[in-house]
């Protein structure tokens, strides 16, 4: 306002208005609804790529915690207390000399053709007594008496043996599609409680009242909206069992049909595909690197870049059909017949040679970051270009080739279509290289890749395998990202 | 001067020693570069190997056979003789080569032109579904469609009499060339013995026609390439001779102008919003915290494995939202959520960190001076947006546009989770089709054992990459274009 009483001079009622105006109507305060709205446009766009981060979340975490309350079916197991009996004499094993309450080892009237029906940590019952076993051969077995809170006793001559042995629960009798009872194997009734879910085919059933001494069962047929079916005598019948974060994290066998959840045979064959890619990106990326941020000319920069850019430009699965149809068939000429048609090694190496130019370009530009200073004072030290550059340029940049070798695991455990291709098909927990091996983003695209129908444990676990896929590539990037912000801003 | 004397230093054998070793590692670095390079020169020349070579290839039945009793060929045949072919001619086991279901098809296809589902066609007679002016025997009109089309049990008389039935229909409207083409693909059948790729083809001809004249007398050879005109014309098939990419490309198109109707706006919208309102200082803490928060997120965003991306597609547009992309909402019927508007939405939200990291990098470049010009000149922000800031940033925003495009035909991994089709034969023609997209083809290709697939899949490769090429190349022009222009412009 200052300014506009200052220009003021003859006609002071006209700039009086100016000024009204101006106070009125202030640019600044000028009220804009147009440009408000396309602000605000603008800015639920940008909310958009927000929703993008938040559905990955909520559908990856969503699912999981599906994956990890959802009952997965087992067989179910019962100790049954058997008389011990020596398969191929077709008798009972008994004690053959007496002992007492101190003894710690059982001498048994075993013939020299019968097979041993103990093994080291089963439990057996003398009388009243529970033992474990510790060694166990032909002469006798070594205990540890009183096991399972019983005491130890004194058992006389013959004395029968019984084992306890974990054994499957199996319908006792066929049941027709109205039978509400259940007749079990003999002594299976204790593992089950009243309440407890029982699937037996495609069917659940609830278990409604439990009868021990005749092994009954008493039930609800087509829980769940199953179908009540019939069922053969023999069949075996599966308990609900939650998978748990721990079984997920430390199995070491995956086929979630059979129950078993464990991730490491995937994670696994992900770990030596990402190893033998870096293995090869690594060094020939760097070497790259030092090549055209220190040797090379303009000229020849000006030919390799593109020569770069171009690797990075092809789709990996044009890659995984490299991988397939000349890199197995060049290792099986090289290593030989051991090499299977699908192996981790083979997939390794194509996927190092698609990460090279990722490495390479941020190789570069942390040596291309490196003061000049630094090198020349190594040249005034008398190091040689070589030495300038392992000794002064390369400890100088290792924040940024971390951050590029990062960026490279990053990419490389996120990689699908080369080792859908070229890495095998099936989970196998294996670390020879030449065998096939199936990794978490193979196994992702395999399941999905059929018609996958929804809300099975196979779709599930999709989700958990995504989850961790997600959560492994976001720490690398983050990591690789911190680092790399770092060194772009100390220069 | 006399230059100093340094035969008697004793570090002298070092140096040159430590100059040996400094050679040695600069060709190391060298062989570093020569080794990518190579790498690429393999990877073509391995797919051209492949796309090209010779085939040993033989008819299932010499058309000599089928001459008709007074001697004409196949060609000069009337419709209702090669229908009778079509209809009685019978493999070594006795079989029809030509299946009562494919007949029943054709007819359908040819003759019904009837849009309904087949389970609808159960109901309709055969008057109800023959088009005005067509012909058939009177006496059929009232049959039901269902009765033409009996179970394919073999040599049964009611399957005979239904065969013969379909046949006289065939016979009476539908034109000699398709049912030529019919005698062609389903009985003489050209069926693909053995392979061999360029360099074999070329190098060791003599071998390879010595092999063939042992193993397959009968089969001629001949140097065929795998990627020719009837390749983009044809759609997929069960025989890797007449397998063509039709149906692919116009799936990666639906693909890409859906995924680019989408992202372009929003990703545009945003980098905009991030570079010229978000830097403001009079905005609230709480939105330059937003501001802030948005931008992080981007770039994780663009390094998030894009199979996780497939992930979110199959559970939100697949699955979640299945009324609106399988078209019910829009009256559509029997289809599911896995159609080519899931697959462009998630492919949408897979480029879009990537529109607007470039987009904003091109923005950015735009000279602050020539903002502040505009502003000095009275222009409001938006005018000066929308008249100086986004015509100078265009063709940078474009090159970040072809880049996304090329990275969006090259994704294969989520649209094998959204669920693109195993085969598919038919040309996707709404947004609510089924689809397949050419990466996809050459994954199922490669992974298919049987002889010649892996050609096909070399031939889709050359397709795919001269498009990405052409691609790259259109954005290498922008981009020099506009730094030239960028250079005149400060």
């Amino acid at each position: 306002m200052a300014q506009v009483q200052a220009v003021q001079g003859p006609g002071a009622g006209k700039s009086a208005t100016l000024e009204r105006a101006l106070r009125s109507r202030s640019l600044r305060r000028r009220p804009r609804p147009l440009e408000a709205i396309v602000r605000l446009l603008l800015l639920l766009c940008g909310l958009v790529s927000i929703l993008s981060t938040i559905g990955i979340l909520v559908t990856l975490g969503e699912n999981s915690l599906l994956f990890f309350s959802q009952r997965s079916w087992q067989q179910v197991k019962y100790d049954s207390v058997e008389r011990a009996g020596v398969v191929n004499l077709g008798q009972d094993v008994s004690l053959a000399a007496a002992m007492d309450a101190q003894d710690r080892y059982v001498t048994l009237n075993l013939d020299e053709r019968a097979t041993l029906p103990f093994s080291a940590g089963q439990t057996i019952e003398l009388g009243e007594e529970q033992m474990r076993v510790l060694t166990a051969s032909r002469e006798g077995l070594e205990v540890e008496r009183g096991a399972n809170g019983t005491q130890a006793l004194a058992h006389p001559v013959d004395t029968a043996l019984f084992v306890h042995k974990e054994r499957t629960v199996l319908l006792g009798v066929e049941m027709t599609a109205d039978d509400t009872v259940i007749q079990l194997s003999p002594g299976a009734a204790a593992a089950f409680q009243v309440d407890d879910l029982i699937q037996a085919d495609e069917e659940v059933m609830r278990v409604l009242l439990v009868e021990p001494v005749s092994d009954m069962l008493a039930v609800r047929r087509g829980e769940d909206g199953s179908n009540p079916a019939r069922h053969s005598a023999g069949l075996p019948l599966f308990s609900p069992a939650a998978v748990t974060l721990g079984e997920f994290l430390t199995g070491t066998r995956w086929n979630p049909q059979l129950g078993h959840l464990g991730i490491w045979p995937l994670l696994n064959a992900t770990l030596m595909t990402t190893f033998f890619a870096l293995l090869t990106a690594l060094p020939v990326g760097l070497g790259v690197a030092i090549y055209l941020s220190e040797f090379a000319s303009t000229r020849v920069r000006s030919f390799v870049k593109p020569v770069l850019e171009l690797l990075v430009g092809v789709p990996t699965v044009v890659f995984g059909y490299f991988a397939l149809t000349w890199m197995t068939p060049l290792l099986q000429q090289i290593i030989g017949p051991e090499v299977k048609q699908f192996n981790t090694l083979s997939a390794g190496l194509v996927m190092g040679i698609m990460i090279v130019p990722t490495i390479a370009s941020i190789s570069e530009d942390a040596l291309g970051a490196v003061p000049r200073a630094l090198r020349e004072a190594s040249y005034a030290l008398g190091a040689t270009r070589q030495e300038t550059i392992r000794r002064a340029v390369l400890p100088a940049a290792v924040s940024g080739i971390m951050a590029a070798f990062l960026l490279g695991i990053s990419r490389a455990v996120g990689e699908t279509m080369i080792v859908a291709l070229a890495a095998g098909a099936g989970p196998n927990f294996t670390f020879n290289p030449l065998e096939g091996a199936e990794t978490m983003t193979g196994h992702i695209v395999r399941i999905s890749g059929g018609d996958i129908s929804y809300n099975t444990i196979d779709y599930n676990s999709l989700f958990a395998i995504g989850l961790l896929l997600f959560l492994l590539t976001l720490a690398f990037n983050i990591v690789s990202g911190t680092i790399t912000r770092r060194y772009r801003e100390a220069t | 001067m006399k230059r100093p004397e340094v035969a008697n230093i004793p570090e002298q054998g070092g140096l040159a020693r430590r100059r040996r070793i400094g050679r040695v590692w600069s060709r190391v670095y060298q062989a570093c570069v020569g080794l990518a390079a190579l790498a690429l020169v393999i990877l073509l020349l391995k797919i051209v190997d492949d796309a090209f070579g010779t085939v040993a290839v033989v008819n299932v039945v010499d058309p000599a056979s089928l001459v008709s009793a007074d001697g004409r060929s196949l060609d000069q045949q009337s419709a209702t003789e090669l229908a009778g072919l079509a209809r009685d001619t019978l493999d070594e086991k006795g079989r029809p080569y030509v299946s009562t279901d494919r007949l029943f098809t054709l007819f359908l296809d040819e003759v019904a032109r009837t849009a309904l589902p087949p389970s609808a066609l159960r109901d309709l007679t055969v008057g109800q579904a023959l088009i005005e002016g067509q012909n058939f025997p009177p006496e059929w009109a009232d049959r039901s469609l269902f009765d033409l089309r009996l179970p394919d049990v073999e040599r049964s008389e009611r399957d005979a009499g239904a065969r013969a039935d379909i046949a006289t229909l065939l016979a009476d409207n539908v034109e000699q060339g398709r049912l030529l083409e019919l005698v062609y693909s389903d009985i003489v059948q050209i069926e693909l013995l053995e392979s061999w790729n360029l360099i074999d083809s070329l190098a060791r001809q003599e071998e390879i026609q010595a092999r063939a004249a042992r193993d397959f007398p009968q089969a001629t050879l001949e140097f065929r390439s795998w990627l020719n005109a009837d390749f983009l014309r044809t759609p997929g098939s069960s025989q890797a001779l007449t397998s063509g990419i039709r149906v692919a490309l116009l799936g990666t198109l639906w693909m890409l102008v859906i995924a680019i109707g989408v992202s372009l706006p929003l990703g545009l919208g945003a980098a905009i919003y991030l570079e010229e309102y978000a830097r403001d200082a009079n905005n609230h803490r709480l939105l330059r915290l937003l501001n802030g928060f948005i931008e992080t997120n981007i770039r994780n965003l663009a390094g998030v494995p894009s199979i996780i991306y497939g992930i979110l597609g199959l559970t939100v547009f697949v699955r979640a939202m299945e009324p609106l992309t399988s078209g019910r909402l829009a009256g559509m019927e029997g289809t599911d959520g896995r159609t080519v508007l899931s697959a462009g939405l998630t492919m949408a939200l897979l480029i879009l960190p990537i529109i607007i990291i470039n987009a904003q990098e091109a923005i950015r470049a735009v000279p602050q001076a020539l903002r502040e010009g505009s502003h000095a000149l009275g222009a409001t922000r938006l005018q000066t947006i929308a008249r100086q800031v986004l015509p100078v940033a265009l063709p940078g925003m474009l090159t970040g546009v072809i880049l996304s495009v090329s990275r969006a035909i090259g994704e294969t991994a989520p649209l094998v989770v959204v669920g693109a089709a195993t085969t598919i034969f038919i040309d996707p023609d709404s947004p609510f089709s089924r689809f397949t997209v050419l990466p996809i083809q050459i994954y199922r290709w490669t992974a298919d054992p049987r002889e010649g697939f892996q050609d096909v899949a070399a031939a889709t490769i050359i397709v795919l990459l001269l498009l990405l090429l052409s691609l790259n190349a259109t954005a290498i022009i922008l981009r020099n274009r506009y730094s030239a222009r960028a250079r005149r412009t400060v």
